[in-house]
């Protein structure tokens, strides 16, 4: 009868391995690099540098430029925006995976950029915001000479 | 002996594409159906209209997008990454797949497949008799 119960401990565990190996597979679909921590956030954002200035693009399919808002406050931009899925008037819905999002992210920026002259526009579906870095934070090369 | 002869023949599960591949993504979906049509919504965001591909081969429907590369900037924090997107549909009978049409607007994709006559609903007139 031990050995019974042996089998059935080891089950449960592979049961247990396999069920966190789906969870993980499917979590292997998103980013887990967010920059706050995993799960799904909408929409989606990535910070880059581009020398004298900061780039950030957001995933925002189905908005256009009047339907979001940046702001920039003491370092931390923010952006809000809502977008609606509604079915098209007389259609019945089969399968609905686009969802209806209010949402408000902000991130801080790694160093410090002149706000005014910041540019943002959508294209295809995605924000794009630029962000000149101050003179300060710009990348300066250092000339190496002989003595 | 007959080695030479297979070398190209191409048998069912060869890989045909050996390029650099490109990470893919599902694209979520909304699926509606009307008398007229079904109409699929999907979310593509930073992909142009030229990038997006729709096959459709016996009963299989494809979205499929092939998107340019770009040298960017240096990433400091990333939630995505510049993947491809691709889905298949099995596609029901009955609908006109030469009048398929397709919108692109703001990263939506929105595909009209017109259903053929023969299977629109039709109206029958009760006569008194």
């Amino acid at each position: 009868m031990l050995t019974f119960y042996n089998d059935w401990d080891r089950s449960l565990a592979e049961l247990r391995r396999q069920m966190s190996q789906l969870l993980d597979d499917f979590d292997a679909d998103w980013p887990n690099t967010s920059l706050f921590g995993s799960g799904r956030t909408w929409p989606r954002i990535n910070l880059a540098d581009a020398g004298d200035k900061l780039l950030v693009t957001v995933e925002v399919p189905g908005l256009s430029e009047k339907d979001v808002n940046v702001a920039f406050e003491q370092d931390v931009l923010s952006i809000t925006g809502e977008r609606r899925v509604q079915a098209p008037e007389g259609y019945s819905i089969h399968r609905q995976e686009r969802g209806d999002f209010k949402f408000a992210r902000s991130i801080s920026m790694p160093c410090r950029v002149e706000a005014e002259k910041a540019n943002a526009s959508v294209r295809d579906g995605v924000l794009t915001i630029a962000l000149p870095k101050v003179p300060e934070a710009q990348p300066k090369r250092i000339e190496v000479r002989s003595s | 002996m007959n080695r030479n002869a297979d070398l190209a023949k191409h048998e069912a599960g060869t890989p045909t594409k050996t390029a650099e591949s490109k990470p893919t993504q599902s694209p979520l979906v909304d699926v509606y159906e009307n008398g007229d049509e079904l109409l699929l919504v999907a979310d593509m965001p930073g992909v142009t209209s030229e990038e997006v591909g729709i096959h459709v081969d016996k009963d299989t429907l494809t979205i499929e997008t092939n998107r340019k590369s770009v040298s960017g900037a240096k990433v400091l924090a990333a939630e995505f990454a510049r993947h491809d997107y691709r889905r298949s549909f099995t596609i029901p009978h009955g609908l006109d797949i030469d009048k398929v049409k397709a919108e692109f607007s703001n990263g939506v994709l929105s595909l009209h497949l017109p259903k053929s006559p023969a299977v629109k609903p039709r109206q029958i007139q009760v006569r008194a008799g």
